[in-house]
C-alpha cells in the first residue's frame, strides 16, 4: 500500500487544526497543573492533618487510576451530580489534575533535597512558611526538578490523545475522522505521529537550553550544597519504586 | 547576678524539651539584660543548641515561656500564639547557625536585602543600602555580587551575621558560629562578634571558644544534661569552677592554655 500524498494536502489543514487544539489543551493543563502541583506538594507536608490527608488522597487516587477512567468520570459521571462541562474544558482540567499529581511528587522530591537549614534560616529571620518556600526553597529546587518536570510534560502531550474518547476535537480525534473518511489509516496516523514528535521535541529542546542556562547560573550554588542532585535522584527513585 | 536593674531583655522560664525519649532541656530559666553578652558552654548533647532554638521557637518547647522585651514570643503552653506574631518576634531575634545557611541561589547583597523587603516591607533601594552598610560592617564590601558558594566559610558566616543584623535585631542568637570553620578563619568571625559586642548588641552565644567567652562575654553559662549547672562572670567561673561537672568539663578540654592565660586580667569589661 503506497503513500497517497493527496491526503496530506487535502486533510493537512484539518489535522493542523487538531494539532492547535492539542497545543492549547496541553498549555492550559500545564498552566493549571504546575501551580496545583506546588499546592499539592506543600499541602502534603502541611502541619494541618486534614490538608495533609486530602492532598495525599488526591495524589494517590489520581496516580493509581487510568487517565481514561478519570476523564470518563469527569465527563460522563459528574453531569449526574449537576456538573456538566464542555468536553474541551474537561480535557484541560482533567489533564491538569492528572499532571499535577506527578508534578507534585517531583516537586516534593526537590523540596526534600534542599538542606533543612535553608528553610530554618528563612523562618528564623521572620519569613512565613509560604514566604520561605517562595523565596528560598522553591527557587533552589528549580534547577534540579526541571528535567523530571519536563519528562512529565512530555507525557502529558501524549496522554492528551486519550481526550479523543470524550469527543474533544484534538489531533488524535481528527486523525480518526480522516481515517474514517478516507480509509487511509497510514497517512492519517503518520501525520499526527510526526506532529506529536515535533511538538515534544520542541518542548524538550527548549527545556534543555533553559536547563543549561540554569546550570551556568547555579554552578556555584551546587558547590555549597553538594550532592543535592544525587539526593533528589534517590528521592525520586524511592517514590518510583513503590 | 547583673548589677543592672529593670526588666530583662530576654526572659526564658521553665523550658522543657524532649525528642522522643531523650530529654534535651529539663527546666531552663535564663534572663539576659540588654547589652549583655552571654556565652553558653557545655558538653555536646547538653541542650545548649536546643535552648537557642527554643528561644525563637524554631523548636517549640514542650513547656515554658519566652519573653522578649516583656512581650511573649509565644504562649506558655508550648504552642505559638499566632504564626504572624511569632514571625514578628523573630524579626527582632537574629540567628546565626553553625552551618551558616546562606542562601546559595542569591548574591551576597541579596542574601542580606531579601528579608528586609519580604518581611519588613522595606523599599528595595533602602534594603539594598542597608545591606551594603551591614556587609561593610562585617568587612565584605567587596563581595556584594559574589555568590555564597564562591566565599570561604568565614566569609559566608559573616554574610549570615550581616543578614541577621540588617533586620535590626534586639537580640542575636549564635549557635556555635565558628565550629564549622577552618582554624585560620575563626579569628575573622570572632573579631566581627567582638565588634558587635562593643557596639552594645545583646548576644547569646553557644561556643567552644573559651578565650572569646572570657574576653568578650559578660557572663558564662555552663549547661549539662539539659540544665544550667553554673553561671557567672567568665573569669571567675573558668578560674574557680564550683561544680564538679564544670571542673571535669574544663579538664577535658585539651587546650588548657586558652583560659589559663586569661586568669590574671579577667574578662574585659565593656561600657554599656
Amino acid at each position: 500500500m503506497g503513500l497517497d500524498f493527496t491526503i496530506f494536502i487535502d486533510y493537512g489543514p484539518r489535522i493542523l487544526q487538531g494539532f492547535l487544539l492539542t497545543v492549547q489543551i496541553v498549555a492550559g493543563a500545564v498552566a493549571i497543573g504546575l501551580p496545583l502541583g506546588v499546592l499539592l506538594a506543600t499541602g502534603r507536608q502541611s502541619s494541618l492533618p486534614p490538608v495533609r490527608l486530602l492532598c495525599t488522597i488526591v495524589i494517590e487516587v489520581v496516580r493509581n487510576t487510568p487517565f481514561m477512567i478519570q476523564v470518563f468520570l469527569l465527563y460522563y459521571v459528574l453531569p449526574f451530580y449537576g456538573l456538566r462541562m464542555p468536553a474541551n474544558l474537561v480535557g484541560v482540567l482533567g489533564l491538569a489534575l492528572f499532571g499535577s499529581v506527578y508534578y507534585a511528587e517531583v516537586i516534593r522530591g526537590g523540596i526534600d533535597a534542599i538542606p533543612r537549614g535553608q528553610l530554618e534560616s528563612a523562618r528564623a529571620i521572620g519569613m512565613s512558611k509560604w514566604q520561605a518556600m517562595r523565596n528560598i526553597v522553591l527557587p533552589q529546587t528549580l534547577p534540579i526538578i526541571l528535567p523530571p518536570l519536563g519528562n512529565q510534560t512530555l507525557s502529558l502531550v501524549k496522554e492528551s490523545a486519550i481526550l479523543s474518547t470524550i469527543t474533544v476535537q484534538e489531533m488524535t480525534m481528527t486523525a480518526l475522522r480522516v481515517q474514517g473518511e478516507t480509509f487511509r489509516p497510514f497517512e492519517a496516523f503518520i501525520m499526527i505521529a510526526l506532529l506529536y514528535w515535533a511538538f515534544n521535541e520542541t518542548i524538550a529542546m527548549a527545556l534543555r537550553s533553559y536547563e543549561r542556562k540554569l546550570k551556568r547560573e547555579g554552578a556555584e550554588a551546587e558547590a555549597v550544597a553538594p550532592g543535592v542532585g544525587a539526593r533528589l535522584l534517590a528521592a525520586v527513585q524511592g517514590r518510583a519504586a513503590r | 547576678m547583673s548589677e543592672r536593674t529593670g526588666e530583662p531583655l530576654l526572659e526564658a522560664h521553665g523550658l522543657h524539651k524532649s525528642f522522643g525519649g531523650t530529654r534535651a532541656l529539663a527546666g531552663v530559666d535564663l534572663e539576659v539584660q540588654a547589652g549583655e553578652v552571654v556565652c553558653i558552654v557545655g558538653p555536646s548533647g547538653c541542650g545548649k543548641s536546643t535552648l537557642l532554638r527554643c528561644i525563637n521557637w524554631l523548636q517549640p518547647p514542650d513547656s515554658g515561656s519566652v519573653r522578649l522585651a516583656g512581650a511573649r514570643v509565644s504562649d506558655g503552653g508550648g504552642r505559638a500564639r499566632g504564626q504572624a506574631a511569632l514571625n514578628r518576634a523573630r524579626t527582632r531575634i537574629g540567628m546565626v547557625f553553625q552551618q551558616f545557611n546562606c542562601w546559595p541561589h542569591l548574591s551576597v547583597l541579596e542574601n542580606v536585602a531579601l528579608a528586609q523587603r519580604v518581611v519588613l516591607k522595606r523599599p528595595a533601594a533602602e534594603a539594598a543600602t542597608r545591606a551594603r552598610e551591614m556587609l561593610t560592617r562585617v568587612g565584605l564590601a567587596d563581595k556584594l555580587a559574589a555568590r555564597p558558594g564562591q566565599l570561604s566559610g568565614g566569609q559566608q558566616q559573616r554574610v549570615a551575621i550581616a543578614r541577621a543584623l540588617a533586620m535590626e535585631p534586639m537580640l542575636m542568637l549564635l549557635d556555635e558560629p565558628t565550629s564549622a570553620l577552618d582554624p585560620e578563619l575563626v579569628g575573622d568571625v570572632l573579631a566581627v562578634l567582638r565588634q558587635l559586642a562593643d557596639d552594645g548588641l545583646t548576644m547569646l552565644v553557644v561556643t567552644h571558644e573559651l578565650g572569646f567567652a572570657a574576653h568578650v562575654g559578660n557572663r558564662l553559662v555552663f549547661m549539662d544534661e539539659g540544665r544550667i549547672v553554673e553561671q557567672g562572670p567568665p573569669g571567675e567561673l573558668l578560674a574557680n569552677p564550683q561544680s564538679e561537672r564544670l571542673q571535669r568539663f574544663l579538664d577535658q578540654l585539651s587546650d588548657l592554655n586558652v583560659y589559663a592565660t586569661i586568669d590574671g586580667d579577667g574578662p574585659s569589661g565593656r561600657p554599656n
